[in-house]
């Protein structure tokens, strides 16, 4: 078995957004899991609902974003953004239930292939377009205030 | 003060002719004194004529030796000597004839002598010759006498021989023989009569010059002397219009100008004398007062001076630049000064400042340089300083800005310095009491926390895993309370060795109190390394111990673990969550440990509020179902459509199940949206059959649905709602077969289900538990293969052996086969030929919202192409 390194989320892949924060600390952890469950041939039934955490909190990680984009995005070019950081997120829950599909039917999971498109994923997603939205949030919370 | 009654001088010409007029009557006197010394002095006239006689006498007898007396030369030699003294007129001899023969005169020879002398008495002569005796005869004025003397050739003889001889003339000037007798006989009191009048007169204009004129001057003199002196009210006192009257009257006025003025000057002195006086006395008397302050002043400096040397804290003053203005020598010794010179004085490189908690401290940041900066109040401030030669010292530093008035601007800075290290020390020894334990000596809480905290920082920093064991002995209550504390303790020190053994060198291991231990693990590199160190704890704990004398081995130890940073907090909440996960040990058996598992909290917070938001969705009727008609194979007809639930998202838009299920799926709240579910496809079939189509709606259903015992009632209550007397088909499909297996008599909710025109179809065919026993045992109408099979079937012939078995088997068992995701011609022939009853997929329709599948339907007409054989 291959020990990699469990994802971390450093100083530089903090947002400033407490809560966003927060739930990237989960999902990053929902990711190790993840990893480590397919790695350690693990029984299947805890690595599909491990899965399925980490497609429901996807969901509702991106359901805070979301929400978020939907607030504070308000010029074309905003909204532009907006929704490529929304395609970014259907992504990664397609993928997620692809897998989820693929441990139900008990099908052939590329684990590396898989596993380097999560951390890749969230590595780009949040250090680049997660802060940008978390940049965007806290400029119009420090000018409303 | 004029001085009265002074005699005034007489006017100088009163006194030049006074003394001119002395002069002259003592010269007056002088004059008549020797007249009257010539005229009338009997005593000096008898003396004269004697003179006279005498005289004659002489020339007689200087005559009588002679014989021949007129022949004789001697005669007349004599007679011419006596020529020579002053007083005789005229001397003479005369014969008897009464002729000259020798006269003091030559001229006079043989000359009748009554023609050449006038006064001649020729009586006298006849007297004189006749009588033999001499006649004197006086003149008239008396100045001269006239003697007449016979002449013999011896006296004797002249008295022999009467009236025959010769006769002697003389006349004899009694003036010049009177001056000459005075000269002569007076001459001395003469002399001293004249000195004494010269004397006098001169001691009398001495005097008068004296008195009237040399004494007034003196008198003037003097005065203007005492006035130049400054003398005053002197006056000569001087009246009268004399010139050194008038001169002393000028110099009494001006003395008496001076004498007024200066008195005015005097006054004006005094005045001011008794200002200046006034004035010194005041200025004495604030002398005197600043002195006595001054004293005071340097009285209480040298006190305060003392005390500032002899104080042991350090004392510095600063003004407002920050310039040092005294530092006494405690705050030299305790900051080093001496050693560094002035400035705040610390050689950086041989000092080291360090803070309380024992971070290296700058210059910069040393609280008197901050003072000095920014003027603030600093306050009880600990600094270390430390020395390489005598070692660190604490001291507690103020630094206070002073202001002259409250609230003014700093005029200076006042620092004090203490030597706190002593303080220290023993805090320090309070410290280590604080944070170890005393039983065990082991770290106690406090210290763990702070571990706890540099570790945590650590491992973050480094990227490694920290794992946080919380431990607690099993059975211990049990030791304690059969052997009592102190076995207790004794045990609890033995395990507390037992642990530090286990664990590598640089792991913590702390004691929290009773029979609670935590173990830190730093960098770990996987749990598995953390599992074999637990184990070595367990398996080490768990040998039996000897407890007073007896063997005891019921002695283990629970634990629970959390890693940092997968468990992201902070030290308390990982002790927190090392501790539940040690309860879940302890309830799972003991003598184990448990992991903490760090998704669950923010799982159930995620949970939470999924289920919030589906509840909100549920009733403002997010969810909604959208159709995919199903084919029959044989002739293309359109038999049925399965409901697809789809949440309408305010934020996501439009979310298969797939992608919000599983948030839901172990709740309760799934139950309600499956409820949700079978009654809307229930209206909706309904309306299609009134609609006058029948179609059968294929329902998913969640295992959890069918495990509710009351499934089967509820069903048939909601399709008692909805029918209408007309009979439609529902079929239910179910996802996860496996969950099937724990429902109790399946086989007779199918039967019941059956009797509602309710039918079952298995959606995971193919995959997973759907094995042929699973088949057999299921008694579901259909079986449905998965798109996944008939997306590949044309290349894939493992695929295509799948699906052929599984319709095979269908047949067999009399099973109605479905193929999912149809999306092409071929795909649709290969599946008719290998005899597959129904169909869906994109080949005919996607899934469509209740109005457009029902427009759909409307149109849809079977592709003779597909379906003409
Ligand atoms: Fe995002
Ligand atoms: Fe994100």
């Amino acid at each position: 078995m291959k020990y990699t390194r469990p994802l971390v989320l450093d100083e530089s892949a903090l947002t400033g957004v407490e809560e966003i924060d927060h739930q990237h600390q989960h999902l990053l952890n929902l990711i190790n899991h993840t990893h480590l469950s397919l790695l350690k041939n693990g029984s299947p039934v805890n690595t599909r609902s491990l899965v399925r955490e980490l497609l429901g909190y996807s969901i509702y990680h991106f359901n805070t974003e979301e929400s978020l984009l939907k607030q504070y995005a308000t010029t074309e070019e905003e909204k532009a953004e907006a929704d490529k950081h929304i395609s970014q997120h259907r992504l990664f829950s397609q993928r997620v239930v692809l897998l989820q599909e693929k441990l139900v039917r008990r099908q052939f999971i590329d684990t590396d292939e898989l596993l380097s498109f999560l951390t890749g994923w969230i590595n780009d997603h949040v250090l680049l377009t997660d802060k940008a939205l978390a940049g965007l949030i806290l400029d119009r919370q420090k000018s409303e205030s | 003060m004029p001085i009265e009654g002074r005699p005034s001088p007489p006017p100088l010409r009163f006194t030049l002719v006074l003394i001119v007029s002395i002069l002259i009557i003592a010269h007056l006197i002088l004059e008549k004194a020797l007249e009257v010394a010539f005229e009338q002095p009997p005593r000096v006239e008898k003396h004269q004529i004697q003179s006279a006689r005498q005289l004659i006498g002489m020339v007689q007898q200087a005559l009588s030796s002679d014989t021949a007396i007129a022949e004789s030369p001697n005669a007349e030699q004599i007679i011419r000597m006596q020529g020579a003294d002053s007083n005789v007129e005229f001397l003479a001899l005369l014969n008897q004839r009464g002729e000259i023969v020798f006269s003091t005169k030559n001229t006079d020879k043989m000359q009748p002598a009554n023609e050449v002398i006038t006064d001649f008495d020729a009586d006298a002569y006849q007297q004189a010759k006749s009588e033999q005796r001499m006649v004197i005869d006086k003149s008239p004025s008396g100045k001269s006498i006239t003697l007449y003397a016979p002449l013999s050739p011896s006296g004797i003889a002249n008295e022999s021989k009467p009236g025959q001889s010769d006769v002697l003339y003389l006349n004899y000037d009694l003036v010049r023989a009177k001056r000459d007798a005075l000269r002569e006989n007076l001459a001395l009191s003469n002399w001293l009569s004249q000195t004494a009048i010269l004397i006098l007169s001169a001691v009398l204009i001495i005097y008068l010059l004296n008195h009237w004129v040399a004494e007034p001057l003196r008198r003037i003199g003097k005065t203007v002397s005492r006035v130049a002196k400054g003398d005053i009210g002197v006056a000569t006192g001087f009246q009268g219009s004399s010139e050194l009257a008038l001169l002393g009257m000028g110099v009494d006025s001006m003395s008496r100008e001076i004498d007024a003025s200066k008195s005015a000057l005097v006054q004006a002195n005094l005045e001011l004398e008794k200002r200046v006086n006034e004035r010194t006395e005041h200025l004495e008397r604030e002398i005197r007062y600043r002195r006595n302050l001054e004293r005071a002043l340097r009285i209480h400096e040298r006190q305060m001076q003392t005390v500032f040397n002899t104080v042991s804290e350090g004392i510095a003053l600063w003004d407002a630049e920050g310039r040092l203005l005294y530092a006494n020598p405690g705050f030299k010794k305790l900051l080093c000064m001496e050693q560094f010179g002035c400035s705040v004085g610390f050689g950086e490189n041989s000092i080291k400042l360090v803070t309380e908690d024992g971070d290296p401290l700058s210059l910069a940041e040393f609280p008197i340089t901050k003072t000095l900066s920014d003027l603030k109040a600093r306050e009880g401030v600990i600094i270390g300083i430390e020395q390489p030669d005598s070692g660190q010292r604490w001291v507690t530093i103020n630094v206070i800005p002073v202001t002259e008035v409250k609230g003014g601007a700093v005029t200076g800075i006042v620092s004090s310095v203490s030597d706190v290290t002593d303080l220290k020390y023993h805090e320090n020894q309070l410290d280590q009491m604080a944070h170890f334990d005393a039983l065990t000596g082991l770290p106690n809480r406090r210290l763990l926390h702070d571990r706890m905290q540099q570790l945590v920082e650590n491992t973050r920093r480094k990227g490694r895993i920290l794992a946080v064991c919380y431990l607690d002995l099993d059975g211990f209550k049990h030791i304690n309370d059969t052997y009592g504390h102190k076995a207790g303790d004794g045990l609890l020190v033995e395990a507390a060795s037992r642990f530090v053994n286990c664990v590598r060198a640089g792991d913590t291991v702390a004691r929290l109190g009773g029979d609670e231990f935590v173990i830190l693990l730093a960098n770990i590199e996987d749990e598995t390394e953390c599992e074999s160190i637990l184990n070595r704890v367990l398996s080490s704990l768990s040998n039996p111990y000897t407890v007073a004398g007896n063997i005891e081995s019921g002695i283990t130890v629970s634990a629970g673990i959390t890693l940092y940073p997968a468990d992201n907090r902070d030290p308390d909440t990982l002790l927190r969550h090392a501790d539940q996960a040690m309860y879940a040990a302890k309830r799972s058996g003991k003598n184990r440990y448990h992991w903490f598992d760090p998704n669950l909290e923010q799982r159930l917070l995620a949970r939470n509020d999924s289920l919030n938001d589906i509840a909100r969705a549920l009733s403002q009727r997010e969810f909604v179902l959208h159709y995919q008609p199903k084919i029959r194979c044989h002739d293309g007809a359109v038999v049925g459509a399965e409901a697809l639930l789809r949440w309408q998202h305010p934020v996501l838009g439009t979310l298969p199940p797939a992608h919000f299920i599983p948030l839901v799926e172990e709740h309760d709240i799934a139950l309600e949206l499956g409820r949700y579910v079978i009654q809307e496809a229930l209206v909706q079939a309904r309306a299609w059959l009134q609609q006058g189509h029948f179609l059968s709606v294929g329902i998913n259903i969640f295992a959890r649905q069918l495990q509710q015992p009351n499934f089967a009632e509820e069903l048939e209550h909601t399709l008692n709602q909805i029918k209408t007397g007309q009979r439609f088909s529902i079929d239910l499909e179910i996802v996860e077969s496996a969950a099937l297996e724990g429902i109790r008599d399946f086989p007779a909710l199918v039967r019941r289900c059956e009797a509602m025109d309710v039918t079952f179809s298995l959606d995971d065919f193919g995959t997973g538990y759907s094995t042929l026993d699973h088949l057999r045992r299921i008694p579901a109408q259909s079986l449905k293969i998965d798109r996944s099979f008939v997306n590949d079937l044309l290349s894939n012939s493992e695929d295509r052996i799948l699906i052929e078995a599984t319709i095979g088997l269908g047949r067999a068992f009399g099973r109605k086969v479905i193929a999912e995701g149809v999306e092409t011609e071929e795909q649709l022939r290969w599946l008719r030929a290998a005899g597959c009853d129904e169909m869906q997929g994109f080949l005919f329709a996607r899934p469509m919202d209740s109005m457009a599948f029902l427009n759909w339907l409307q149109q849809y007409r079977p592709s003779t192409g597909w379906f003409d054989s």
